[in-house]
């Protein structure tokens, strides 16, 4: 085995390694959120080590170059889809956020829609007890 | 972002080399590059500084991504599961769309770390809330982000006027 055989059968024997950790944690980790990162690193590091040891395994300069791009894509790409996964779970699942230990984005930016969750209940009595002069548009909250 | 107009010259001048080779190849067009990058930068004032700053970040990237999955994959076959997860708000001393999506997309990019949202905090500030997997101390986090992440970005943006 030559240098480069070794090379080739780490980088593809460590990408593989990471995507079945990756798994492993999507299976272990308790909620979505911390899922998220083992998906992420699944991708980013698994997929990318087995590309680049096939960009070596071939021997071939156009096909070495068309990995890198591969992986180049891959990073532009990736993390978009994981952050708005991520927002979107954030966004819409209170039970999850209140299992944060910490959570500094509460105070600000959810302000509204954690009144939302919590009061859709009490604006309906209120609707009802006022009459629609009291709605507050911006607390409406939205037929589902 | 003159430097970016540069680096656009710079690309020019390696297709320009290239064309005068009798072969077209990949490597032709690295050659032509890397003198073309000599000439400007001794031309050009701050763009030898920041695209070695650019390449730089790059290894950076790298080498942070292998680190922190490292440790990710560490979390993931420990017997006990010991996560402690939590969102930070990071205060933005990036300004431009491009500064803030390559900083978001960076963290998200490192295992273990993922950007959740940009806002403003209570005072106005543009902040980055990134999600930890295992937390720590929450100030701890944002001066890591800030000096290892930001500052190198903000190097390679703006020519190293900022600290």
């Amino acid at each position: 085995m030559t240098t480069v055989e070794l090379i080739i059968a780490f980088l593809i024997l460590a990408g593989a390694l990471f995507m079945l950790i990756g798994a492993l944690g999507i299976v272990r980790f308790p909620d979505v959120l911390s899922r998220m990162h083992a998906a992420g690193m699944a991708t980013t590091v698994g997929i990318s080590a087995i590309l680049l040891g096939a960009g070596f395994f071939f021997r071939d300069e156009f096909l070495f170059y068309r990995m890198l791009v591969l992986i180049l894509l891959l990073f532009a790409t990736s993390p978009i889809s994981t952050t708005a996964l991520t927002r979107a779970v954030y966004n819409n699942e209170p039970i999850l956020r209140r299992q944060l230990k910490h959570d500094e984005m509460a105070v600000t930016v959810l302000d509204e829609s954690m009144l939302d969750e919590s009061k859709i209940s009490e604006t309906k009595v209120d609707e009802s007890a006022n009459g629609a002069t009291s709605a507050n548009p911006a607390r409406m909250p939205t037929p589902t | 972002m003159i430097a970016r107009n540069v680096f656009y010259v710079n690309l020019l001048l390696a297709v320009l080399w290239a064309a005068l080779q009798a072969d077209l190849s990949v490597t032709t067009v690295g050659i032509g590059f890397v003198f073309g990058f000599l000439l400007l930068s001794v031309i050009h004032r701050g763009y030898g500084a920041a695209m070695l700053g650019a390449v730089g970040y790059i290894l950076f990237l790298v080498q942070a991504i292998i680190l922190s999955s490292v440790q990710v994959a560490r979390y993931v076959i420990s017997p006990r599961l010991r996560l402690d997860q939590g969102i930070v708000a990071i205060p933005l001393t990036a300004r431009t769309d491009l500064e803030i999506a390559i900083l978001a997309s960076s963290i998200t990019l490192t295992p273990g770390t993922i950007s959740v949202d940009v806002g403003r905090d209570a005072a106005g500030q543009r902040v980055l809330y990134v999600h930890n997997l295992v937390m720590g101390d929450a100030d701890e986090v944002r001066k890591t982000i800030k000096q290892d992440f930001e500052r190198r970005i903000l190097r390679v943006t703006r020519g190293g006027a900022t600290a």
